[in-house]
């Protein structure tokens, strides 16, 4: 396949799940207006957007303490439109479903028919909705809705489209971006565990990162902060946590490029892939070490995809000269 | 005269049958010819509004496919669907038949032409066309001289426009270089099918969708012949081309990459493209960028769509381009007019499609004869297409036309002139009515070892009541075309649908 366009599969990919991410994150968030107190909503948004690392309007979250006030004044609506139609946000739902749909056009020959039209039928009908056509009505539903086209466009892929490179890199493209994100996520909300005061609601984090039910059969309804946490981070059967993700990204790499994984000496990329999962399986689930494990799975991470890049995307052509 | 048979059809009843123009549907009394006649009773029956449910059908499922076109505004850009026309023009079988025989012998001779003019220049020297329109002509690749083209397909896909008037079919232009549009004739196809599937069975209309695999079995026997298992991709100019889409369909139906120049590299006088496992070499590339933008290092060094060094590899015999470079020269509208004489010279054979009869302006007689006769002609700048540099003198204002004969005097050689053609019309669906409008078709052509023509093509509607003009940045849209096998007396279409 062209490198051009596994780079296209890869970011469609990225961006359709970030996307995700984001309209879970928004529907919880809007969801916990109802049942919160306003104080928690204004965290809520805070982590929100330091999980997503986009800057609010009228304030970075990144940098300053007087963060949550200003959430307390900016309304809830405001912020909703802005993480889900704002054009001139490259962080918002819109864009994002509108990035993705750029790259697949890139890539239209490695594509099925069926995976291009829920990719365009989609941002079609996104790009001409408004907040305020559904915001009175069941705000959650809508983002919800937005969600279940994401599961059909991954079903229509899984079975309609041949599960060589394109399929693999576009899974590596999901994972990846899913890895990532859900370190933001967990790292946001680390700081509370060792808060004594706080009210939190941990079952949040667990519909954010859409394994509440999968938390539930494991223990139980019953929410314990440091459970959810394990969960999340080490857990090796349900789709979100970061070893599952981990697992994904080191099978992905071995069927893209066999060779890289089994032969002396091992390819970067595969050795980073390999440390990633060894430290998701084998690492430390002591509760001191939590902040460093979040920071060298980050690192790593963000090193694999610079591996990736530099093997089979951006490789310099005198190191790629066949025989033929 | 308003026919009964229309009267009683509440979608025709605003049809204007004039005799000016032929009728692709009615004959001269208002009646539906033999060949249409089914078609016409079906859509007589047809309530309007579902005709009108169709086309929105057709023109979502065409948004929602992404066959578009952008357009770039200041504050957003904007997709439009072409327009879609869901009447189809339907065509006899047997005088298309005369067509493609047409069409096959102008191809065959204007690659005899290529390969002539660059090689040894036979034509010029024996006086047929002057020197100057040949080898001063700005499409005329003095690179190319001497370059053997596997089979002689210096063109080996070809869009020909043609129009019909009372007097038949005509050649208005000879799309030589890189014809787009097939795309839209399959996709309408596709979309008629869906929407009328019926109909379009009873109705014996006659294949189009083979014309990918054909299309990919001309280029695989374009590869150099040591190569057994060619690699073919299709170089496009990215996804900012108003054809991008088309690119990708044809890619993605013949199964091979949509490179852009960017993907491709040459060393030591071979193309590579990039690769996810490396470079893989490449041996037939089906351009659909200028000839000015293939090459840096030959051709216009400040484009970016190409490849450096990609001219040298073709020349060095280790790569095919198709279509060839240099083929503007053949499709050149100066040269248009001297293509029954190519015709006669290399196959001592009638022009079988009649020539639109067409005045040089570089002949002192011609010129005369333009001026004295604007208001009637029209005229065409030689090295433009698309509709740009023409004066369509009956449609013209007086002040309009004082300009242009200022501009022929000053330069009469860039200029030609063409009797204003009664373009045939089509009834098309236009609010909730039916109604005539202008068309042309363009069919496409293959040719390698041997030709192919897919039966059907591309027809362009001139959506604008009255206009001429059907290019698609000037209000134009597109139908399908079918050609139809009208059936033996006594055989009912009845019995057809099986």
């Amino acid at each position: 396949m062209l490198a051009r366009v596994a780079d296209n599969l890869y970011w469609m990919s990225r961006y359709l799940e970030r996307s995700d991410q984001t309209i879970r994150l928004l529907g919880v968030q809007v969801r916990s207006v109802t049942d919160n107190t306003s104080a928690q909503v204004a965290a809520g948004w805070t982590r929100l957007f330091r999980s997503l690392k986009v800057t609010p309007p009228g304030g970075d979250p990144l940098y300053s303490d007087q963060l949550e006030d200003s959430f307390l004044l900016a309304d809830a609506y405001t912020l909703a439109d802005f993480m889900s139609f704002e054009h001139d946000n490259p962080g918002s739902m819109v864009s994002l479903w509108g990035m993705s749909r750029e790259n697949a056009r890139q890539a239209r020959q490695e594509i099925t028919q069926e995976m291009w039209g829920q990719l365009n039928r989609t941002y079609l009908s996104l790009r001409d909705t408004q907040l305020h056509f559904f915001w009175n009505k069941e705000p959650e539903n809508f983002y919800k809705e937005t969600s279940a086209q994401i599961y059909l466009f991954r079903g229509v892929t899984d079975n309609g489209l041949r599960h060589g490179l394109a399929w693999d890199f576009i899974r590596l493209g999901r994972f990846m971006e899913r890895i990532q994100v859900t370190t933001e996520i967990l790292d946001n909300y680390r700081p509370a565990l060792d808060d004594e005061d706080t009210d939190l609601d941990w079952s949040l984090l667990l519909r954010s990162c859409a394994s509440f039910e999968p938390y539930c059969r494991h223990y139980t309804p019953e929410i314990d902060p440091w459970k959810v946490m394990t969960f999340l981070i080490h857990e090796p059967e349900s789709p979100h946590t970061l070893r599952f993700a981990a697992e994904e990204i080191r099978n992905g790499l071995g069927r893209i490029d066999p060779a890289g994984g089994a032969r002396h000496p091992l390819q970067a990329a595969h050795r980073i892939a390999g440390q990633l999962r060894a430290l998701l399986v084998y690492g430390s689930q002591d509760r001191e070490d939590l902040a460093g494990t979040l920071a060298e799975v980050r690192r790593l991470s963000r090193g694999l995809h610079d591996e990736i890049y530099r093997r089979y995307i951006f490789f310099p052509a005198d190191q790629a000269l066949p025989g033929r | 005269m308003i026919p009964v048979a229309a009267t009683a059809a509440p979608a025709f009843r605003q049809y204007d049958h004039d005799s000016t123009f032929y009728d692709e549907m009615f004959d001269g009394d208002g009646s539906p010819r033999r060949h249409c006649a089914d078609f016409f009773e079906t859509i007589r029956e047809t309530p309007p509004d579902d005709l009108r449910q169709i086309q929105e059908r057709v023109t979502r499922s065409f948004l929602h496919e992404g066959i578009t076109f952008t357009v770039y505004g200041d504050e957003q850009t904007i997709e439009r669907v072409f327009p879609i026309d869901c009447l189809p023009r339907i065509v006899r079988g047997d005088e298309w038949d005369e067509v493609a025989r047409g069409l096959e012998q102008r191809l065959r001779a204007l690659n005899l032409f290529l390969h002539d003019i660059y090689h040894e220049g036979h034509i010029v020297r024996d006086g047929v066309i002057p020197a100057e329109l040949v080898y001063g002509n700005k499409h005329y690749r003095i690179e190319m001289r001497g370059v053997e083209v596997p089979h002689g397909a210096y063109v080996s896909v070809c869009g020909t426009d043609l129009v019909r008037t009372h007097d038949g079919f005509a050649v208005l232009e000879d799309n030589l270089r890189v014809p787009s549009g097939v795309s839209y004739m399959l996709a309408c196809r596709d979309a008629i099918k869906r929407s009328m599937p019926r109909l379009f069975r009873r109705s014996r209309v006659r294949d189009v969708e083979h014309y990918s695999r054909r299309l990919l079995e001309t280029l695989r026997s374009l590869a150099p012949p040591q190569v057994s298992d060619p690699s073919i991709v299709l170089l496009t100019p990215g996804v900012y081309n108003s054809a991008y889409y088309e690119h990708a369909f044809l890619a993605r139906q013949m199964g091979i990459e949509l490179v852009e120049g960017r993907d491709l590299l040459v060393h030591n006088r071979r193309v590579y493209m990039r690769t996810t496992a490396g470079l893989r070499q490449v041996d037939v590339i089906y351009r659909r960028i200028d000839d000015d933008f293939i090459d840096p290092v030959t051709f216009r060094e400040d484009s970016v769509l190409g490849v450096p060094g990609l001219f040298h590899a073709y020349r060095a015999g280790r790569v095919v381009i198709a279509n060839a470079p240099g083929t503007g020269v053949a499709d050149d509208k100066a040269v248009y007019a001297y293509v029954p004489r190519i015709i006669k010279y290399y196959l001592g054979e009638e022009s079988i499609i009649k020539p639109i009869p067409t005045t040089l302006c570089r002949e002192r007689e011609g010129l005369a004869y333009t001026l004295a006769n604007l208001d009637k002609l029209v005229v065409k700048m030689v090295g433009e297409s698309g509709g740009y540099g023409m004066l369509v003198g009956p449609h013209a204002s007086r002040t309009e036309r004082k300009e242009f004969a200022a501009a022929l005097r000053a330069n009469p050689d860039n200029y030609i002139s063409q009797p204003t053609l009664a373009l045939s019309r089509a009834p098309c669906l236009v609010g909730a009515h039916i109604e005539p409008r202008h068309v042309d078709l363009r069919p496409f052509i293959l040719q390698s070892e041997r030709t192919e023509i897919v039966p059907g093509g591309l027809c362009r509607v001139a959506l604008k009541k009255g206009s001429l003009v059907v290019n698609s940045s000037q209000g134009g849209g597109s139908k399908d075309a079918w050609i139809v096998d009208v059936p033996e007396a006594g055989e009912t279409p009845a019995e057809a649908d099986g």
